[in-house]
C-alpha cells in the first residue's frame, strides 16, 4: 500500500509530514513528543503521563478545556503516553484544521502561564482514579507491576510502568512541571503529521505559520540504560482477586524494528492467533486445560518483551499448561514452524497492514504510523520496508529466533492465583511477590 | 502573516459531504444485499446481519443465541474447524461473531482480491455449520468459565446486575452470554433446534463494502448466495417480543458487595426508547449535552471539576425495542455517594431548572453534524451503518438526511425530549463496591433500602 507524503523540518527543529488523501473531507493531525516514561527519574514515575493530562487543561490564549472548541467543530481527539513517546491527535472536518493547529501550537508554545496548582491537583486525582480503574480494581491488573521489574534490572528505564507508582505521583510537585515542559515539550523534540483532505503546500504553510515562531528547546537528555539482564530463570507468584489462575511466560526480546522483531511477531501469530494456531489447538481445544491463550512480541524503542499468557479452566493445572507451552516451544526450536504456518502468518501481517492503514487518524492510523516511522527510524515512508522485514522471514529464521530468545534460563514465569488459595496452585518453586 | 492569538480561528463552513451510497437489492431467496464501493484501501468488509439475538433466548436458556453463534466457526459440513481457520488465515481474514440483544452479526474483513472466497466462507459458516455435540459442549463450557472469570470484573458485574434490575424478565433483562445456570440448561439439541428455527436465510442482510465496484460486489455476492442457499426459502424468522413494554420501575438501589474495592462501579438508568422513536435525533442532541462526550455536563462535573473518576458518561442505547438509558462511571470509593448525588442532580436539572441552553444546543448539533464524516471514513464504518439501518428497517438513504434532521432539533424539542424520556424519579442505581466504606454513606441519598445482590 502506497502512502504518499512529504517531509520538511522547520528552523526550530519541528519535523512536519503531510500526507494528502482527499477521499473524505476530514484531516487527521497527529503530534508526537519524543518523551515517555523511560525519560522519568526514579521517585517520579508516572510523571510523563500525568503531564499529558495537563496538556488538555488549557494554555495562555485559550485557558479553558481543550475539548470544547474541537468537539463543537465535530472533531475527535485524544492523547496517550507510553514508555517511549507521548502522542496527541485530532481528527476534524476540513474546515477546522486551522483551529487545531492554533490550539496545538498554543499548548506547545504557551502552556505554563495557564497551569495552576489547582489544575495539577485535580488531574493528579484523575490519574490516580485511572490507575484504580485500569490496574488496581481489574483482575490481573497488577501483573505488569511484577513482570517489568523482573525483566528489567535496576537502572533500566522499562523497569517501571507508565502509569507510575501512587507514592511517586503523590510526591510530584507542581514546580516540577515547568522543568519537564521546557526539557521535552518544544519543537525540536516533536514530530507533526497532517493527513487527509489537505493540500501539501497549504499544509506546510499552515504549520510554519502556527509553529514556526515557537523557539527551539535544548537537546533531549539521553536516557541512561545500565543493563545486566538476569541470566537465570525467575519464578514468581502473585495473589490477585481472580477466580481462575493464570500463567505468564515472558522474555526480553529485540527492540522495535530490531533484528528478530518481525520474526518473533510471526512466531506469536503462529502460536496463538486464531483457532488454527498451535497453542489454541492444544491448550484450549484438545486438552481443555486453558480458557484462553495469547502471545505477543511487544517491542519498544530500546528493548522488547515476548510473552505467552494462558488462563486455566477451573481445575486446569498451571503445571500442565506450562508443560504444553514449553513442549510446543521445544518443537519449534527443533523443527521450526511449517512452511504453511509461516505463509499464513505472513498473509495475516500483510492484511493487517491494510486494515490498520484504512483510517487517517486515531491511534495506529496512517498519521500515527507516519510519526512512528519518522520518530523511531527517521523514515516516514518505511511502510514497504516494514512489510518486507516480515516477508523475508522463513521457517529457519523463525526457528533460530525461538532458539536464541525463548530459552528457559532467560524467562520469567509468573503464576497468578486467587487470593487465599494454596500456593501449590501456582507453579512450584515460585517466589511470592506483593505489589502496592 | 502572524497568528492572532486573541481568539480561536473561526470554523470553515461545514463540508459538503455526501455519505458513501449504499444500494439495496433483495435476492429471490429473500436475502437482502447492501453494497457500497469504497476505494480508500484494498480492503473488503462483509457484515451479515441475522435478526435473531439474545432477546430471543428461551426463558430458561439465556445465552443460547450467543452460544449458537459461537459454534458457527467450529467447522462446517465441508471443512473441519482447523481447515476452516486455515482457509481464513490464508486470505488474511478476521471473522468476528457478535450477538447483541437484537441481532447476530458476523463480520469478515479481508483483502478485496479475496472477495469471492471470503463470501463463500462466510455463507458456509452460517448455513452449514457442523454443530457437533462435542463442540457444543466444549464451547458451552468455555463460556461458563468466561462467566466465572467475569465475576471479578466489576464493570461486567455492574452491567449484568443493572440490566436485570431495569428489565427483570423482559427479553432485554439479561446479557447475551447468559448465566452459569442458564447455560447449563443448554445441550447440543437446543443449539441445533435454535439454529434450525432462527437461522432462516430470508430476512438476512449481507452488507459488502470495499475496494470493488458496486456491480462487482453485487454480482459476486449474488452468485455465492445463489450457490450456497438453494431450495424454496422458508419464511423469515420474526420475533416481536422485544417490543413489549419494559416493566414500570420505582426508584431503587441495588448493591453488589466487593470488599475493599478501591473504586465503585456505578450505573444509573431506566428503559429508554427504540431507534424508531420520533425523538431519536433530539435525544442524540440531548445526550451530547448531558453525558455523551468529554465536554458534557456530567464528565466536566465529575472528572474535570471534582476529580472523582477517570470518566463519566451517559447513553441512550437505541434498540429495536426500548433499550436502556444509562449513566456509567467508576468512581473513587470514598466519594461514591457524592458522585451518585451529582449524577442524579445533573439528570434532574437538565429537565427542570437547567435545561440545555442555546449555546449548548448549538455545540451539540455542530458536534454531531460537522463530525458526521468522521463516522463514515472507512469501509468497516460504512458497513456498520448498513447493518444498523437494516436492523431497524430504515431506508438506504437515511444517512443523507442525518444532518438536516439534527439541525432541525430546536430548544423546544430537546427540552421536551428531556422531560419525556428522562425519569430521575424512576432511576435504578447499581453500585459494585466496598460494603464497609460505601453502604453507610448511601443512606443519605434517599434511594431506599439497598437490595444486596451477589
Amino acid at each position: 500500500m502506497r502512502i504518499s507524503y512529504e517531509k520538511q523540518i522547520l528552523a526550530n527543529g519541528l519535523e512536519v509530514i503531510v500526507h494528502s488523501d482527499r477521499s473524505c473531507p476530514i484531516v487527521a493531525v497527529n503530534l508526537w513528543y519524543h518523551v515517555g516514561s523511560k525519560n522519568e527519574q526514579l521517585g517520579r514515575t508516572g510523571f510523563a503521563h500525568l503531564f499529558e493530562h495537563l496538556m488538555f487543561e488549557g494554555s495562555s490564549h485559550h485557558d479553558r478545556g481543550y475539548f470544547a472548541p474541537l468537539q463543537e467543530a465535530g472533531g475527535a481527539l485524544n492523547g496517550s503516553t507510553n514508555a517511549d513517546r507521548t502522542n496527541y491527535w485530532e481528527v476534524v472536518p476540513t474546515g477546522a484544521v486551522e483551529r487545531v493547529l492554533w490550539m496545538e501550537s498554543d499548548r506547545m508554545g504557551f502552556l505554563l502561564p495557564a497551569l495552576t496548582p489547582e489544575k495539577f491537583e485535580t488531574q493528579r486525582k484523575v490519574v490516580l482514579n485511572e490507575r484504580r480503574q485500569n490496574y488496581e480494581n481489574r483482575p490481573y491488573g497488577m501483573v505488569s507491576m511484577v513482570l517489568m521489574p523482573a525483566l528489567f534490572p535496576a537502572g533500566h528505564p522499562y523497569r517501571w510502568n507508565t502509569i507510575g507508582e501512587p507514592s511517586d505521583l503523590m510526591a510530584a510537585s507542581f514546580n516540577e512541571v515547568r522543568q519537564f515542559f521546557s526539557t521535552y515539550y518544544h519543537p525540536g523534540n516533536a514530530s507533526l503529521v497532517l493527513a487527509g483532505d489537505i493540500d501539501v503546500v497549504q499544509g506546510f504553510d499552515l504549520v510554519e505559520r502556527y509553529f514556526g515562531p515557537i523557539p527551539k528547546g535544548p537537546p533531549r537528555p539521553t536516557v541512561d540504560v545500565s543493563d545486566t539482564p538476569v541470566d537465570c530463570e525467575q519464578r514468581l507468584l502473585l495473589e490477585d482477586r481472580v477466580d481462575l489462575p493464570r500463567v505468564y511466560l515472558s522474555w526480553r526480546s529485540p527492540a522495535l524494528f530490531g533484528k528478530g522483531d518481525a520474526g518473533l511477531d510471526l512466531l506469536a501469530t503462529i502460536l496463538t492467533a486464531g483457532k488454527s494456531s498451535r497453542l489454541y489447538q492444544r491448550l484450549v481445544r484438545d486438552k481443555k486445560l486453558a480458557l484462553d491463550v495469547s502471545a505477543g512480541q511487544s517491542s519498544r524503542e530500546i528493548d522488547g518483551i515476548f510473552s505467552i499468557v494462558a488462563t486455566a479452566v477451573p481445575g486446569g493445572s498451571l503445571v500442565e499448561i506450562e508443560k504444553v507451552i514449553s513442549d510446543e516451544l521445544y518443537r519449534l526450536q527443533h523443527d521450526g514452524p511449517t512452511d504453511d504456518e509461516v505463509e499464513r502468518s505472513k498473509m495475516m501481517v500483510e492484511a493487517d497492514f491494510a486494515y490498520q492503514l484504512q483510517g487517517l487518524g486515531d491511534f495506529g492510523g496512517r498519521s500515527d504510523q507516519l510519526n512512528a516511522y519518522n520518530v523511531y527510524l527517521d523514515d516516514p515512508g518505511y511502510f514497504d520496508a516494514d512489510l518486507a522485514r516480515y516477508l523475508r522471514m522463513d521457517s529457519a529464521s523463525i526457528q533460530s529466533l525461538a532458539q536464541s530468545y525463548l530459552t528457559e534460563q532467560r524467562r520469567v514465569v509468573l503464576s497468578v492465583i486467587p487470593v487465599g488459595s494454596d500456593s501449590a496452585i501456582g507453579l512450584p518453586h515460585s517466589t511470592r511477590t506483593v505489589v502496592g | 502573516m502572524t497568528v492572532d492569538r486573541s481568539r480561536l480561528p473561526a470554523l470553515g463552513p461545514p463540508a459538503l459531504f455526501r455519505p458513501p451510497q449504499l444500494r439495496h437489492t433483495t435476492l429471490t431467496n429473500g436475502v437482502n444485499v447492501w453494497t457500497a464501493a469504497h476505494h480508500r484501501a484494498p480492503v473488503l468488509t462483509l457484515k451479515l446481519l441475522l435478526p435473531v439475538g439474545a432477546a430471543d433466548d428461551p426463558e430458561n436458556q439465556h445465552g443460547l443465541a450467543a452460544l449458537t453463534a459461537d459454534i458457527l466457526d467450529e467447522g462446517t459440513c465441508q471443512l473441519t474447524d482447523v481447515d476452516l481457520h486455515k482457509a481464513l488465515t490464508r486470505i488474511g481474514a478476521h471473522l468476528g461473531l457478535a450477538v447483541s440483544s437484537d441481532a447476530t452479526t458476523l463480520t469478515l474483513t479481508t483483502l478485496a482480491k479475496h472477495a469471492k472466497e471470503a463470501i463463500a466462507l462466510l455463507l458456509d459458516v452460517v448455513t452449514h455449520p457442523r454443530l457437533s455435540s462435542d463442540d457444543i459442549d466444549r464451547v458451552r463450557d468455555l463460556r461458563c468459565n468466561r462467566i466465572l472469570q467475569m465475576r471479578q470484573v466489576p464493570s461486567a458485574v455492574a452491567d449484568r446486575v443493572f440490566i436485570k434490575s431495569v428489565y427483570g424478565s423482559h427479553p432485554y433483562g439479561h446479557l447475551s452470554i447468559g448465566t452459569h445456570t442458564s447455560l447449563s440448561e443448554i445441550d447440543a439439541s437446543s443449539v441445533t433446534e435454535f439454529h434450525g428455527r432462527c437461522y432462516q436465510a430470508a430476512g438476512w442482510t449481507l452488507v459488502a463494502v470495499g475496494d470493488l465496484s458496486h456491480d462487482t460486489l453485487l454480482e459476486t455476492v449474488q452468485s455465492e448466495v445463489d450457490r450456497v442457499i438453494q431450495g424454496v426459502p422458508s419464511p423469515p424468522f420474526v420475533s416481536e417480543s422485544r417490543r413489549q413494554e419494559p416493566p414500570t420501575l420505582r426508584k431503587s438501589l441495588v448493591f453488589v458487595p466487593r470488599p475493599d474495592a478501591v473504586q465503585s462501579e456505578v450505573r444509573l438508568g431506566h428503559p429508554g426508547v427504540s431507534r424508531n422513536s420520533e425523538d431519536y435525533h433530539a435525544l442524540l442532541v440531548l445526550n451530547m449535552v448531558l453525558g455523551g462526550q468529554f465536554g458534557s455536563r456530567i464528565n466536566l462535573n465529575l472528572r474535570e471539576d471534582k476529580g472523582y473518576t477517570y470518566g463519566a458518561h451517559t447513553s441512550f442505547d437505541f434498540r429495536v425495542g426500548r433499550g436502556p438509558f444509562s449513566f456509567r462511571s467508576s468512581v473513587q470509593t470514598s466519594v461514591t455517594a457524592a458522585a451518585i448525588r451529582e449524577a442524579i442532580q445533573e439528570i434532574q436539572e437538565i429537565q427542570t431548572t437547567r435545561p440545555p441552553t442555546a449555546n449548548e444546543l448549538r455545540v451539540a448539533r455542530d458536534a454531531l453534524t460537522r463530525g458526521f464524516p468522521l463516522g463514515l471514513e472507512t469501509a468497516s464504518q460504512v458497513a456498520r451503518v448498513g447493518t444498523t439501518l437494516a436492523l431497524h428497517g430504515l431506508p438506504v438513504d437515511e444517512m443523507d438526511n442525518f444532518v438536516q434532521r439534527v439541525m432541525a432539533v430546536d430548544l423546544d424539542r430537546v427540552v421536551a425530549a428531556a422531560k419525556t424520556h428522562l425519569h430521575p424519579d424512576k432511576l435504578v442505581t447499581v453500585v459494585v463496591g466496598s460494603p464497609d466504606e460505601v453502604l453507610p454513606s448511601l443512606e443519605s441519598l434517599g434511594l431506599g433500602t439497598p437490595a444486596l445482590v451477589e
